[in-house]
Parts: structure tokens; C-alpha cells; sequence
């Protein structure tokens, strides 16, 4: 007898998928977007009861989607991990939709709305079975809706240059997806798998018996390149400041801190579900990876000091973090991997407040221009403050949410005796602040801001709420972060074996 | 590795995709951007379909009067099928985009393309300072 809750992770893919079909009928603009907020809704709050249902028992359970069995038929994996990160996963993208919906309003065309609740749905469902899923060519069909939906969400506002930010998304993504789509190809090829636990013993065996071993590095590498490229690490980043900064605040929020993650995820499980890590470490496909997130680390950061966009910059402040959490996994040692899979949830909570924050900021005080916003602080108080914290966590202050993951990078890198990653976060961190610092110091204690008067341009509570919530969810997650990582290295017990 | 490499399908899927890849990533024409992502999915689903054919095969349907020792794999169909629902929704996509993009922009070059949004956003900065 199957127990009730098994069913969630099929659930909430399906619900997803009928809402994306309901949403593009109705021409109500405020019932397309009520369907949408409740349907994430309903998602996160079943993630969480699977979350609550697993946890005690640590339970990994495999899901029979169809007909047939194992090697044949398609299959979910659910364990701690996918639960947790679908919960975090639905959480964020709720409240971008929350924090963004008056930009939407104003964005938005009348007639493209419901297609943009349409494509959010879509999102919603195909990093629910990215992160779900133990077929790896499901991962890829759920791959290309992503992509396809990310696009969309770029252009939705046909403003400014979201074109071109979009064509520019599309060559580099459609690269990527050949590559994946070649990989799994060639992995079906030599293995005659596409499930992930058959795949995984095919290649151990082929790899211990010597045969075909040029096939399976060469597919290896070019499903990480794939996947990389789609999580703008750094020599592939470019297309990921243009996209975001050109988007409207909501699709931002969700670029820069879902839909790159979604891929992040989908990497650490084919890493440790199909070539399985001591195939990654032998064959230096982690220490390659470590090394491009070492760079973008500090890359990322330079690039973020020399914008004078708000928006830019917090999205090439994107890099480096994404840069953080790829010199976590490619450690490729247990507490690399913690850090790397905390360090997602961090950044994903963060950085969509911060777009969110920007966003309110921008629309207030009438520029994207950080040297123009020199009396923001005492103008609008509260949104600023917000935006400190949020600051203070990406630079990695004590009792933020930031500061542990950093505490847990720098932890496994002396568990790990790597000097570089140790010398490459101090110096990382110390750029953070330096671009973080001058916009703050700007607004609040420069000459307009001392003489400016206070409270004037404050957004109503009705439009920063959900700012508040992640701003919150930031301070506690650091005042109290002991759950947390318990749950994510019960997580992790099953990944790493 | 020897008998991987005997099939010359193999070899011609992976010159297509290279063709296919390098026209996707170096050609300045969206048009053309286009054709060569058509070109690399097709190349993917030829590597695809060979994989699947077993010498002196025939089709994987069991009735009376049809029943052999060898059959064709049906999976790789099946997967170049979902492939190619995959390959038209993004084509779609892409054309849709590009003409929308000529619409407003009366390129299809890329180059032209970020040459008019920059000194759109010039003249947008010079006209609001």
C-alpha cells in the first residue's frame, strides 16, 4: 500500500501543469494571477508536509510514474534533499510573484498577462520534476520548458532592450541543450539506460572494466558544460546580468535565483547519481569546476564594483555567488557539497529580495542609476534598510543568513586543507563590501540625504510586504541556522552514500 | 571503442552537430542561427535512430506470422520523437522572436541589432541629462 503522501511529488508537477493550461484561457488579468499566487501556494505547502512526512524517517522513496517498472518505465526520487528544495524553490518564487506584482501591472501588456502567469506555472512544474525526477531524459524534456519559459519571462516586458537580452539567453541556452541532449544520447548509447540508478551501475562497470571510456568522459563533459552554461557559470556568465537587469523585477528575482539553481540542482544529482563522484574526482571534472568558481568568485565581484545599474549589479553580484556554490561542489567532499547546496538556498532567498528591493527602489525614486540615489535613505527608510541587511548578508555579516554559508564554505575548505578557496573567499567577501558599501553610504549619509526630508517617498506596506517576509526569513535563518543545515545533510546522507 | 567507432552514422551525426553547433554560435543571422540549431537537434536524432537499429531487426511487434529473434529497439523512436516536440516548440519560439525583432528593429543581424540598442540607450542618456 502506497502511503498517502508518495503521491506529493507527482501532485504538484501535474497541479502545475493543469494550472499552466487553465491560466491562458481566462482573460481575467487579476483571476490568471490569483490562480498562479495559489497554485505556488498549494506546491510549497504540499513540499512542506512531504518535508514534515520524510524528515523523522529520513525516508528516500522512488515513485512509479506509469505503467511499467524500473528500467522501462519513469520514476521520481524523493528523498530529504528534493523535498527541502522544492519547498525553498516554491517559497521563492511566491514571493517574487508577491514583491513584483505592481511592477507586472505596469510592465505587462493587457493581452500578454495571462500568458505570463501561463509561463510561471510552467517554471514552477519543470523545476519541480528537474529536481524530481530520476530519468534523465525526462530532466531534459523539463529542461527545455524551463528554458523556453525563461525566455518568455525575459521578453514578457517589451521594453527597453528585452529582445536582445533574450536572443542573446537563447544562443548560449540552445548550445547548452544541444550539448545535454548529445550527452544523454551518448550515455544511452553505451549504457542502454536512461534511469539513473541503471545508469550509474552501467558506468561503474564500464569504467572499472576499461571499455568505452572515452564516450562516457566526453559525455560526462559535455553535460557539465550544458548544464553550466544554463547556471551562467563564470566563462559562460554573460548572457545572465543582460537578461536580468533587462527583465522586469519578477522575472529577475526568478532568473537569477531559481532557474539558475534549478540547473545546480540537476548537476549535483547527475554528479552523484549517474557518473557518481569518485568518477568526477578521478577524472578532474571537479577540480575543473573549481577552479572556474574560484574565478568567478572574484570575477563576479569585479565586474558588480564597476556597474552603475542597481540592477546590474546585483545581478553580476549573481556570478560570484553562483561562483561560491560551484567551488563547493567542486571540492566534491561532503561538507563542500553542504556548503554548496546551503549556499543555494541562501542566495536564492537573497537575491530575489534584493531584485524585489531594487525594483521598489527603482520605481521610486525614478532611476536605475545608483550614482542618482543619493538621498534614498531617508526618503524611503524602510526599503532601504531592507536593502542593508540584505547587503550585509551577501558580504557574509554574523547573524545574517549569509554568514553561515560562508562559515560552512570556509569550514570545508580547511576540512579540505585548500588554501586557494580560504584566500579566494577573504578577498571575494572584501569586494563584496567594497561594492556594496558605496550605494549605502550614498543614500544615507551624503550631503542630499542629510538635508532631505524623511518618509517621503516610503513605499505603502501593501507593496513591500513580501519584501519583509524574505528580509526576515534572512535574519532568522542566521540567528537560527541549526535546522537547517541538520536537514540538509540529512538530505545529502542519501547523495553521497 | 573500435566497434563504437565503426558506425559511420556516428561520424556523420557528429560532423552535422559540429556544423550545426558552430553555425548556431558563429553566425550573426538569426535566420541562420536557426537553421543551424535545427541542424544539431537533427544530427542528435540521426546519432539517435542509428543507435537503435539492430542488424536483420524487425519492428518490436509481437503477433502471430511476425515473430523473429532479432527486433529493432523501439526506445530511441521514442525518444526522437519527444526530441523533435522539443526541437519545434523551440523553433517556434525563435521565429516567433525573430520577427518580432525585425518588427521593431528591421535587422536580423545580430550585430546591427546591438549596435542600434546602443546608441538607442546613448540618445536616451543624452536626452534625459
Amino acid at each position: 500500500m502506497l502511503e498517502w503522501y508518495k503521491n506529493i511529488p507527482l501532485f504538484s508537477i501535474l497541479i502545475s501543469l493543469a494550472a499552466a493550461i487553465i491560466t491562458p484561457l481566462i482573460k481575467n488579468k487579476k483571476c490568471a494571477a490569483v490562480i498562479t499566487t495559489s497554485l505556488i501556494a498549494t506546491v510549497l505547502l504540499a513540499s512542506v508536509i512531504l518535508s514534515v512526512c520524510i524528515v523523522p524517517s529520513n525516508e528516500v522513496f522512488i515513485y512509479q510514474a506509469g505503467y511499467f517498472s524500473a528500467p522501462w518505465g519513469n520514476e521520481l526520487k524523493c528523498g530529504v534533499f528534493e523535498s527541502v528544495m522544492a519547498s525553498v524553490f516554491a517559497f521563492v518564487m511566491l514571493f517574487s510573484v508577491f514583491g513584483g506584482l505592481k511592477d507586472l501591472k505596469y510592465d505587462l501588456e493587457n493581452k500578454t498577462s495571462q500568458y505570463y502567469y501561463m509561463m510561471l506555472d510552467l517554471l514552477l512544474a519543470s523545476m519541480l520534476a528537474i529536481i524530481y525526477s530520476n530519468d534523465i531524459f525526462t530532466c531534459y524534456v523539463f529542461i527545455e520548458i524551463n528554458t523556453v519559459g525563461a525566455f518568455f519571462i525575459v521578453m514578457a516586458k517589451e521594453k527597453d532592450d528585452t529582445y536582445l537580452a533574450t536572443v542573446r539567453y537563447f544562443i548560449v541556452s540552445m548550445l547548452a541543450s544541444g550539448l545535454i541532449l548529445f550527452s544523454i544520447a551518448i550515455l544511452y548509447t553505451v549504457t542502454g539506460h536512461l534511469n539513473m540508478l541503471y545508469l550509474f551501475e552501467s558506468i561503474q562497470l564500464l569504467w572499472e572494466s576499461g571499455s568505452y571510456r572515452l564516450p562516457v568522459l566526453v559525455a560526462a563533459g559535455m553535460m557539465c558544460v550544458g548544464l553550466t552554461v544554463k547556471s551562467a557559470l563564470f566563462p559562460f556568465h554573460a548572457w545572465l546580468p543582460k537578461a536580468s537587469s533587462a527583465a522586469t523585477v519578477t522575472s529577475s528575482a526568478i532568473l537569477s535565483s531559481l532557474i539558475t539553481k534549478g540547473y545546480i540542482v540537476l548537476l549535483i544529482k547527475v554528479f552523484y547519481r549517474v557518473f557518481g563522484i569518485e568518477f568526477i574526482r578521478e577524472t578532474n571534472i571537479s577540480n575543473v569546476l573549481f577552479v572556474f568558481g574560484v574565478i568567478a568568485m572574484i570575477y563576479g565581484s569585479v565586474k558588480a564594483m564597476r556597474q552603475t545599474d542597481i540592477k546590474k549589479m546585483i545581478a553580476c553580484s549573481s556570478i560570484s555567488q553562483i561562483g561560491y556554490i560551484y567551488a563547493g561542489i567542486g571540492l566534491a567532499s561532503p561538507l563542500g557539497l553542504a556548503a554548496a547546496v546551503y549556499h543555494i538556498i541562501t542566495h536564492a532567498v537573497t537575491k530575489a529580495d534584493m531584485f524585489l528591493i531594487a525594483g521598489n527602489m527603482i520605481s521610486y525614486s525614478k532611476t536605475r542609476d545608483l550614482r542618482k540615489m543619493r538621498d534614498i535613505g531617508p526618503k524611503m527608510p524602510v526599503t532601504m534598510a531592507m536593502f542593508v541587511i540584505c547587503a550585509l548578508s551577501m558580504i557574509g555579516i554574523p547573524l545574517l543568513m549569509g554568514f553561515i554559508s560562508k562559515w560552512n564554505l570556509a569550514q570545508a575548505a580547511i576540512d579540505g586543507e585548500n588554501r586557494v578557496l580560504i584566500i579566494a573567499l577573504t578577498l571575494s567577501t572584501l569586494l563584496n563590501a567594497s561594492y556594496y558599501f558605496p550605494p549605502i553610504i550614498r543614500g544615507c549619509f551624503s550631503k542630499e540625504a542629510r538635508t532631505a526630508e524623511k518618509f517621503t517617498s516610503q513605499a505603502p506596506f501593501k507593496e513591500i510586504w513580501s519584501q519583509i517576509v524574505l528580509t526576515l526569513v534572512i535574519v532568522l535563518m542566521g540567528l537560527f541556522s541549526a535546522p537547517l543545515s541538520a536537514l540538509i545533510n540529512t538530505g545529502l546522507a542519501d547523495l553521497i552514500g | 571503442m573500435i566497434d563504437f567507432l565503426m558506425h559511420y552514422h556516428s561520424y556523420f551525426s557528429v560532423i552535422l552537430f559540429a556544423v550545426g553547433f558552430l553555425m548556431l554560435l558563429l553566425s550573426r543571422n538569426m535566420i541562420k542561427k536557426i537553421v543551424g540549431l535545427n541542424i544539431m537537434d537533427t544530427a542528435v536524432f540521426l546519432f539517435l535512430a542509428v543507435q537503435g537499429y539492430v542488424n536483420g531487426g524487425i519492428e518490436p511487434i509481437i503477433e502471430p506470422g511476425n515473430v523473429s529473434n532479432v527486433y529493432v529497439n523501439p526506445v530511441p523512436s521514442g525518444l526522437v520523437l519527444t526530441g523533435i516536440v522539443v526541437s519545434v516548440s523551440v523553433t517556434a519560439f525563435a521565429l516567433a522572436l525573430t520577427q518580432r525583432l525585425y518588427k521593431k528593429y528591421g535587422t536580423v543581424n545580430i550585430d546591427e541589432l546591438t549596435l542600434i540598442v546602443r546608441n538607442e540607450k546613448k540618445q536616451g542618456e543624452s536626452g534625459n541629462a
